[in-house]
């Protein structure tokens, strides 16, 4: 209790280095917690949009589906097992099947993925009941507003589709845009096209079959056993929290980076303190403080660095932190171009592990940087000291 | 030893190394010095008077021989026994005060009570009570750049005898005044001497600070060359 009061008086004494060494490293302590929480938030909102319009819980693939194998696109389809019907009717899972095809739009080719799915589906939160629409003269199709926007069509727009069937044979007809979805994920967007799957089936030939089925997110009941293979939402999102945490630690270099300067001004301080303040140390030795006493003393005085800051941060950075999180961050650039699910504007997310875990790490590493100068002092003669030497 | 000596040496020897010899700033000093004394140690520079202060004020451990402080066998204590001494038995005056800059006069007297873990009432009494014995009590609450020369000592001389110790080791306390501070600082520890039957030993060459002494120990090349009492 002595030497925590006899340190604050000391930091207050030190006036604006003391204050100096606090605001950079609340700098740094802030920075840390900001860029966590916005890759916690990247990582999240990613997740939840691609639950959300995507994946469901979970997905069930047929054998030849391999996402990362486009080759294997056009055999990507089997028979729905029967196993499944149950979950079908009562909309718990819905099917969707992926086939390669082109497109005209402006006379212009363009290669699509069609994603055949049912209009009356809920699992997905995609407008799919537009697609709910009856004609002889063309097929109904629906796209993503970026789609749309990339090859310059809007709803009601007309354009050649062409497709090969089940048995290879080449066909074509004519598509009508009949709506132009607005989604934050672009990876059901770009290159797609949607399309009542009973309408897909039945012009490739391949009825009752699909690529692969959806489960809807909200479903926690027994899911049956199949040749078709299970992947869970956490093993089909791997992928973002893979690029986030890649992200993470281009990230963390920057932090490191922040922490090691605020650590260098707190070392700088502790060597310059020790240095300057040799003769106070030698008259608090022969006032009766112990070297333990003294080391303690001017570790604390480094260590409380950190303790301010962390107050300081809280004064200034909490507000800040609080309208990034309510306000949220614009992304400045198409945000399509990161290769990842991402909403246009972020919400970072402050967990309270996150900053409670932020405050331990500044304070343990301000104080072991702080301990390092002061280690010397375990061998510091008062006599020394009183003459302004170092022993 | 008897109850009213407080220090005793025998055969002190102090060496230090110096440019790969050994240099002996203290040889086979034998002295006495009993309760509520007002002593001087007079020589010139390096004559080992200040070496002789550290080792009795436990900042300095003895090569050979045995310094005997307050029944303490200086040479024999841990680091951690003699900061006791020194916290509960032995005050300190410097002769360029060291004061701690960023403390008021106040918290300056105030800070062995607290290594000493003095209540914050006892310690504001004693605090009070010294500042009167030096007649600081206007300039508590000063920094001590904000005082002068004379002030700062005087502040020392309170830090010192704050907790009413047996023993005030007094290295050069003059050395930074002018005559009438000196005369000032000196009367003041004389009073305190004579009030609290406190022992002073002082480390000077200062002919001021030697009139005031009831006794004289010489030093010269580290031997006691004279010791007379007045």
């Amino acid at each position: 209790m002595v030497i925590l009061k006899l340190a604050y008086r000391n930091l207050k004494g030190a006036g604006i280095r003391t204050w100096l060494n606090v605001f950079v490293l609340s700098l740094a302590f802030l920075s840390i917690i900001y860029l966590k929480g916005l890759y916690n938030g990247m990582q999240d909102q990613s997740i939840r949009i691609s639950e959300d319009t995507d994946m469901g819980s979970g997905q069930y693939w047929c054998a030849i589906y391999d996402p990362y194998d486009p080759l294997s696109l056009p055999d990507a389809h089997e028979t729905i097992p029967e196993v499944f019907n149950p979950l079908i009717s009562s909309g718990v899972i819905t099917p969707v099947m992926f086939y390669q095809g082109a497109i005209y739009p402006d006379n212009r080719l363009k290669n699509i993925i069609l994603r055949g799915v049912d209009p009356n589906q809920q699992v997905m939160n995609i407008p799919t009941s537009e697609l709910r629409v009856e004609s002889n003269e063309y097929l109904p199709i629906m796209l993503g507003h970026r789609m749309a926007k990339s090859i310059n069509v809007k709803a009601g727009d007309i354009f050649t589709l062409q497709w090969r069937d089940g048995n290879g044979a080449y066909d074509a007809r004519d598509a009508r845009v009949v709506a132009v979805m607005t989604t934050t994920n672009s990876t059901i967007d770009i290159g797609n096209v949607w399309v009542d799957l009973a309408l897909l089936q039945d012009i490739t030939r391949l009825e009752n079959e699909a690529t692969l089925l959806i489960i809807d997110k909200s479903y926690s009941g027994e899911l049956p056993e199949s040749e078709w293979e299970y992947h869970s939402l956490f093993a089909l999102t791997k992928d973002i929290r893979d690029m986030v945490e890649m992200k993470s630690i281009g990230g963390s270099i920057m932090y490191g980076v922040l922490m090691a300067l605020a650590l260098l001004a707190v070392f700088d301080t502790q060597v310059l303190s020790i240095w300057r303040r040799r003769r106070e140390m030698g008259t608090l030795m022969a006032l009766g403080m112990t070297r333990m006493t003294l080391i303690k003393l001017f570790t604390l005085e480094g260590g409380m660095h950190g303790f301010f800051a962390v107050v300081l941060a809280t004064i200034y950075g909490a507000p800040l932190l609080y309208l990034n999180s309510v306000k949220g961050l614009t992304m400045p650039m198409d945000v399509d171009n990161f290769g990842m699910v991402l909403p246009q504007t972020l919400f970072p997310e402050y967990s309270v592990g996150l900053i409670l875990g932020t405050i331990i790490i500044v304070l343990i590493t301000v104080t072991i940087t702080s301990f390092i100068p002061v280690r010397k002092l375990a061998k510091l003669k008062p006599t020394d000291a009183l003459r302004g030497k170092m022993s | 030893m008897s109850e009213t000596k407080l220090i005793h040496t025998h055969d002190l020897v102090k060496t230090y190394p110096v440019a790969g010899c050994e240099f002996v700033a203290l040889k086979n000093v034998n002295i006495d010095i009993g309760k509520g004394e007002f002593s001087g140690l007079v020589g010139p520079s390096g004559s080992g008077k200040t070496t002789l202060l550290n080792v009795i004020g436990s900042l300095d451990i003895p090569t050979s021989g045995s310094v005997t402080v307050l029944d303490h066998n200086i040479g024999s204590l841990t680091h951690k026994q003699a900061a006791m001494l020194r916290n509960q038995h032995i005050g300190f005056i410097f002769q360029t005060y060291n004061l701690l800059p960023v403390y008021t006069v106040f918290e300056n007297i105030e800070f062995p009570l607290l290594l000493l873990g003095k209540s914050a009432d006892d310690r504001k009494k004693m605090v009070n009570d010294a500042l009167e014995w030096v007649g600081l009590s206007a300039k508590a609450d000063m920094r001590p750049a904000q005082l002068s020369g004379g002030e700062s000592q005087r502040v020392a001389i309170a830090r010192a005898m704050v907790k009413k110790p047996a023993l005030v080791l007094a290295d050069e306390p003059t050395a930074n005044l002018d005559a009438k501070n000196s005369h000032h600082i000196l009367e003041t520890m004389e009073k305190l001497n004579a009030e609290l039957q406190t022992t002073f030993l002082f480390a000077t060459h200062d002919e001021k600070v030697m009139q005031y002494m009831k006794r004289i120990i010489s030093l010269e090349d580290g031997k006691v060359v004279k010791d007379e009492t007045k």
